[in-house]
């Protein structure tokens, strides 16, 4: 069973991978590439739904094992079943169903998003305090430059820090953001190349 | 009181009650979120429900012409319901070796025409001008830092080689404004929510208050 | 040609190669040996170089004493047939009568008492010694003075402690001793049987060497040589080779010693102390070499044995066994030959009198020079092979104990191999069954009839067999040791295990510490790991790591109200006032200033045609809601005032549809008179990253190359880059088309080389470049402008703290040297 599955893997991704390659060249690999890229697209659907379930699932038994200390979960799990029941009967389309996330959803991870400003300049801090080698000096720097750079003053952009520092910063942090796209691609190469050949199995093949 | 009202008094008493974890951990902060796990992952279910599964593997089930195809996805579907049991979660791995294998081609497929082959072309179009030379410069001593390899030294240590060592401690320079950069944009994204929702809750109590 | 099918494989090969041309299995499997085949005899006379000196010294004394017998070697001869199960050391009577060699000085003295019994044995008018007599007269023997009493000093302490244990069974070896004188009336009968008294005889030296199991190996062949043997009455008067007669004497007096190695006190020997004094007499000299003779004798002629053996018969004065005292019928149906005594191979050195052995002995024989491996002489079986020549009872077991017997007197007096060991097992099974198996009292029939075919070969002798093969029930036969797993199981003595409860106690190595078979599977793999310095190394690494998780740390005991938690309640109420100020304030005092970036982009822009599809990718988390709908409202603004573009949306994230609604609520696009369904649409979620990506571009149902522009909009740079790529990949008319990138300021930055190089057109990423955006858009929709003043206090405040915490550092760190350097004053 397991060489079966890492032969649908393996199959499955070599059809799509010569899809990039002999795109229009092969009918039947470009139906084949479509129908495999469905299939997933369905499947990491599904996969979406078992996460949510494993949730519920981890929570009601938190609630069950817990019961004092679980009121966080218990309202988790009210919540979830009554957006999910009202959800799929109304649809996400739904004002209502609309009003939560703008009332609730955005709000709370908005906030939890703001909290990071206030922690992020804690951290540069403590940085600071606790930490003075080169690059620490530099990351720290380059920091200070760069929101000097775009910060808006009553006098408008700081002369010359803007230009020069922006450019600076562009140049600097575009090749280091260059290097850090092709180190990307290519971990990403080697990870599926790694799948592809069966050496990494992580759907469970090994 | 309208609906948009509402939905922003509800939204300023979730963001004060977030906000309550600057004064330190408390029970309305996590009350906060566990509210907001529980709405986003309904909601999540619902627009997956109603997005991917009734359109993709539901509505086809009707149609004869593309019943064929969905069966098979509908198969690996259910058994990927396995994987939350770990005595059958076995069955559940034709489903992950699709995903698996698909997103490991697609990724391979964009990586190598979307990222490498265009970035480094670019790099090296770039090489004609002093700031393409420094971001030429700046790309392979970043990508040297990444350069792992390393012989044992006779003391027994792990060392990289000289040259790999100065090309790499340079790259450390470049990596460090790059990452500069990209903490101060994250602060800046941070301070710009703070500010959506500070103008959030101060717009609010001024239409509350008439101002 | 013939052709051979290879058993793994299934090819055919030519009949002349001995393993498979193509896969190399052996053609004729040597090795195994299955249920209902008949193992093959080798000559292992190659195996003679890799012997021992000493042991080829012996096996050439021996061989000389045979030589001068003409009548033995003729009935050597027979025994090379390979229908012979494998002899470790039948090969030696291949070895070149010259090839001697220095004999070690503890042998000298053996080869040189042992070479007069074994030159006398040519003619036995010459007669044997007068230990050897005494076999002959089993009834003088019981009487005869024994070396004890002349010699007493050369008894060791555990003998004499063994005395003491016989005389406590005195009346015991009376009894014992009394079959014996009704011996002669019974030989005709016990000469039809005599190959009976051979695996009793034997009996104690298998199990003194439990893995010397050759009675089973040998009990087919036992049975088939009696057909051919001569009558033992004949050939005890004619024949009766001296080293038979040294052998018998040799275990006759070995009957009564008590191995050392045994905790219990061995039964007492029928031959009383006397008896044991006797052999002691002869320690020395006959007792050594008569037990070395003993291995060519079984190599070269089983028939030789049986002489010896015929003589067993009247060895009566064995050593009752009380651990079989109450093995029933067959402990009372028995009787036993004095030549039943186990071989007894250890301990050699106090045997030999000469504590120099050990020092020349090898390593594999030391074990037997210090602790016997065989059970105390006689008893085993002893009392019931005393009554066992009471005439008319138990035939059966007698006919048992001749399909045994012979086995056990072919075999080398030394056989370490722990192969028959399973067998010793099955032995002692059938000497406690009180019924006998229905093959051993088939095997009567057969085994009874002696043989009258003397000059026969041995190949007609076995053609003969009385016992046929077929008789033998096949999981006897599977368990027969074949070369390899005699050369796989030997084994040291002192591994076997002492029996301390039941019937078996007191014995060593009845039972094999193996599972029956295991010397038939392959060798174990050695479990121990070939780690490598580097793999150590890691190996150390990661053990430090672990350790350092689990070691338990003492936690620093903080304040109740920690100086980081003042410093961020300070920093919370500073950003909180300051930024509240600024909103509440409604601050528009910081300029804005345009771009040219951004007036290319209005330019971009001006070439979509009217009405155009354009796709926008809403691939933002709500929580970067704020900041991606200022700083995309002007993008969208102009797309849909200016260009009345028609909007669909899709995202990679559930919360998407409703995002994209406050988007258009929000950046005043729905102001404009956009409806859902109409200006806007929704094209849902797209699960799986960039599969799912990829198959909604090639989705002919959405008709990708209908869109005139892409926009993006996405606050993490894993995102944007799934997106270039897939639209890069996807051909280049989509990558063609116009790709606007709305990037929060935390993604901005690793999305720029897409910019740079041309994959995207142009990026607006955070706040600082939507209000210059706006700018250029008439300050529309105005959300970044009301941000602006708010952004640029909270730039300043971070800067002011990082300084201000920078220096603080600095300042504490300075202060702590300066205390450091005034303690160090």
């Amino acid at each position: 069973m397991r060489i079966l599955v890492t032969v649908l893997a393996i199959a499955s991704g070599v059809t799509v991978l010569a899809g990039y390659f002999l795109a229009g060249a092969v009918p039947v690999l470009d139906q084949a590439r479509f129908i495999l890229t469905d299939w997933a697209v369905i499947l990491a659907g599904m996969a979406a739904l078992i996460g949510v379930a494993n949730l519920v699932f981890v929570h009601i038994e938190k609630v069950r094992s817990q019961p004092g200390t679980s009121l966080y979960s218990a309202v988790l799990i009210i919540a979830l079943f009554g957006t999910t029941l009202y959800g799929v009967i109304a649809g996400p389309e739904d004002s209502f169903l609309n009003f939560a996330v703008t009332a609730i959803v955005i709000p709370v991870e908005a906030s939890l998003l703001a909290l990071l400003a206030v922690t992020l300049v804690y951290a540069c801090i403590r940085l600071a305090r606790r930490r003075a080698d080169v690059m620490s000096v530099i990351f720290l720097v380059t920091i200070v430059l760069f929101l000097l750079a775009v910060m808006p003053t009553p006098i408008g952009p700081i002369p010359v820090l803007d230009r020069l520092i922006l450019g600076m910063t562009g140049v600097v942090s575009g090749a280091g953001a260059r290097g850090l796209l092709i180190g990307v691609a290519l971990g990403t190469l080697l990870t599926g190349l790694r799948v592809l050949l069966g050496i990494d199995r992580p759907y469970g093949g090994n | 009181m309208s609906f948009e009202v509402v939905s922003a008094v509800i939204g300023l008493l979730l963001t004060l009650m977030v906000f309550s974890y600057l004064i330190g951990d408390n029970p309305l902060f996590r009350l906060a979120v566990y509210l907001f796990i529980g709405v986003a992952s309904g909601y999540a279910v619902t627009v997956i429900w109603h997005s991917v599964l009734v359109p993709r593997l539901l509505d086809p089930l009707g149609n004869p012409n593309r019943l064929a195809w969905t069966v098979v996805p509908l198969i690996l579907s259910i058994s990927l319901w396995a994987k939350l049991s770990p005595r059958i979660s076995r069955l559940g791995g034709f489903a992950m070796a699709v995903i698996v294998g698909v997103g490991a081609a697609t990724a391979i497929g964009g990586a190598l025409t979307g990222t490498l082959i265009p970035q480094v072309e670019a790099a090296m179009d770039s090489f004609d001008s002093s700031e393409g030379a420094v971001m030429l410069a700046g790309t392979v001593l970043t990508l040297a830092y990444f350069q792992f390899g390393a012989k044992r030294a006779p003391d027994d240590t792990i060392k990289r080689g000289a040259v790999i060592e100065l090309l790499a401690w340079l790259g450390r320079l470049f990596i460090a404004v790059t990452l500069g950069v990209l903490f101060a944009g994250v602060y800046l994204s941070a301070l710009t929510a703070l500010i959506e929702r500070l103008s959030s809750i101060i717009n609010l109590v001024k239409s509350l208050l008439g101002l | 040609m013939a052709e051979i099918r290879c058993s793994a494989c299934g090819k055919n090969n030519p009949d002349f190669l001995d393993s498979c041309q193509f896969c190399q299995s052996p053609l004729i499997p040597e090795s195994k040996l299955f249920i209902g085949e008949e193992p093959t005899k080798k000559d292992t006379g190659e195996l003679e170089e890799i012997l021992p000196d000493w042991l080829k010294d012996v096996r050439q004394q021996g061989k000389n004493a045979e030589a001068g017998d003409d009548s033995f070697r003729v009935q050597t001869q027979p025994r090379v047939p390979k229908d012979e199960p494998p002899d470790l050391l039948a090969g030696l009577l291949s070895q070149s009568e010259t090839d001697e060699e220095e004999i070690p000085d503890w042998l000298a003295g053996i080869a040189a008492s042992s070479e007069k019994p074994s030159l006398s044995k040519p003619s036995s008018d010459e007669g044997p010694p007068a230990f050897f007599a005494g076999l002959d007269q089993p009834e003088k023997q019981t009487v005869a003075p024994t070396p004890s009493e002349s010699k007493p000093d050369e008894i060791p302490d555990w003998m004499r402690a063994e005395e003491k244990t016989s005389k406590q069974h005195d009346d015991l070896s009376a009894r014992l001793s009394q079959p014996s004188s009704a011996e002669p009336v019974e030989e005709t009968d016990w000469a039809k049987t005599f190959a009976s008294f051979d695996s009793f005889a034997e009996e104690p030296a298998v199990q003194k060497e439990p893995e010397d199991l050759s009675w089973l190996r040998e009990l087919e062949a036992s049975s088939k040589e009696m057909s051919e043997t001569p009558m033992p009455q004949a050939r005890g008067s004619e024949f009766t080779p001296a080293a038979s007669n040294e052998d018998l004497s040799w275990l006759n007096e070995l009957g009564g010693i008590s191995a050392p190695a045994f905790e219990e006190p061995a039964p007492p020997s029928s031959s009383s102390a006397e008896e044991d004094l006797s052999w002691l007499t002869n320690l020395g000299g006959a007792t050594a070499p008569a037990s070395e003779p003993q291995a060519p004798s079984q190599s070269s002629s089983s028939n030789a044995e049986l002489d010896w053996l015929s003589d067993l018969q009247e060895a009566t004065n064995l050593p009752s066994a009380p651990a079989f005292a109450d093995t029933g019928e067959l402990n009372s149906g028995l009787g036993i030959p004095p030549s039943s005594k186990p071989f007894q191979t250890a301990p050699l050195n106090e045997l030999l009198g000469d504590e120099s052995i050990k020092d020349v002995t090898p390593d594999w024989l030391k074990n037997a020079l210090e602790e016997s491996s065989m059970p105390a002489p006689g008893s085993v079986s002893m009392d019931w092979f005393s009554e066992r020549e009471k005439p008319g009872e138990t035939k059966a077991e007698d006919l048992f104990a001749s399909s045994q017997g012979e086995a056990v007197s072919s075999q080398p007096a030394f056989d370490f191999s722990l192969g028959d060991s399973s067998a010793a097992v099955q032995d002692l099974d059938a000497l406690f069954n009180v019924e006998m198996p229905d093959w051993l009292a088939g095997g009567q029939e057969g085994g009874a009839p002696p043989s009258q075919q003397e000059a026969k070969d041995s190949a007609p002798a076995f053609a003969e067999n009385a016992l046929s093969p077929v008789e033998l029930p096949s999981w006897v036969q599977a368990m027969r040791p074949v070369d390899s797993a005699l050369e796989e199981t030997a084994a040291s003595v002192t591994d076997q295990i002492t029996e301390t409860q039941g019937p078996l106690a007191g014995f060593r190595g009845i039972i094999p510490a193996f599972p029956i078979g295991s010397s038939l599977r392959p060798k174990a793999l050695s479990l121990k790991l070939q780690v490598t310095g580097e793999q150590q190394t890691g190996a150390s690494l990661l053990e430090q790591i672990i350790a350092s998780e689990t070691t338990v740390q003492p936690q620093k005991e903080q304040a109740a109200v920690s100086s980081q938690r003042v410093l961020r309640w300070v920093l919370s109420g500073l950003f909180l006032m300051v930024l509240g100020a600024v909103i509440g304030l409604g601050s528009k005092t910081m300029p804005i200033y345009a771009s040219a970036t951004h007036s290319e982009l209005s330019s971009l822009i001006a070439t979509i045609p009217e009405n155009a599809p354009v796709l926008v990718v809403v691939d933002y988390e709500p929580s970067f809601a704020g900041e991606l709908e200022a700083t995309a409202g002007p993008l969208l603004d102009q797309l849909a005032l200016s260009r009345r573009a028609a909007f669909s949306f899709i995202s990679m994230s559930p919360t998407g549809s409703a995002l994209a609604d406050r988007l258009i609520l929000n950046t005043g696009v729905g102001g404009l008179g956009y409806q859902p369904n109409l200006n806007y649409f929704h094209l849902g979620f797209l699960p799986g990253g960039s599969s799912g990506v990829l198959a909604f571009i090639e989705n002919p149902e959405n008709d990708f190359t209908r869109f005139e522009g892409v926009i993006l909009i996405t606050d993490h740079a894993e995102s944007g880059r799934v997106w270039v790529e897939q639209l890069q990949a996807a051909g280049p008319e989509i990558a063609a088309k116009p790709l606007l990138l709305v990037a929060s300021a935390q993604a901005g930055p690793l999305l720029q080389p897409y910019v740079s190089a041309g994959q995207a057109d142009v990026m607006i990423h955070g706040l600082y470049d939507a209000a210059k955006y706006e700018f250029v858009n008439n300050s529309r929709p105005g959300t970044a402008r009301a941000y602006w003043d708010a952004f640029g206090s909270g730039i300043l405040l971070a800067v002011f703290a990082i300084l201000s915490g920078g220096v603080w550092g600095v300042l504490m760190r300075m202060r702590e040297q300066r205390r450091a350097e005034l303690e160090q004053e």
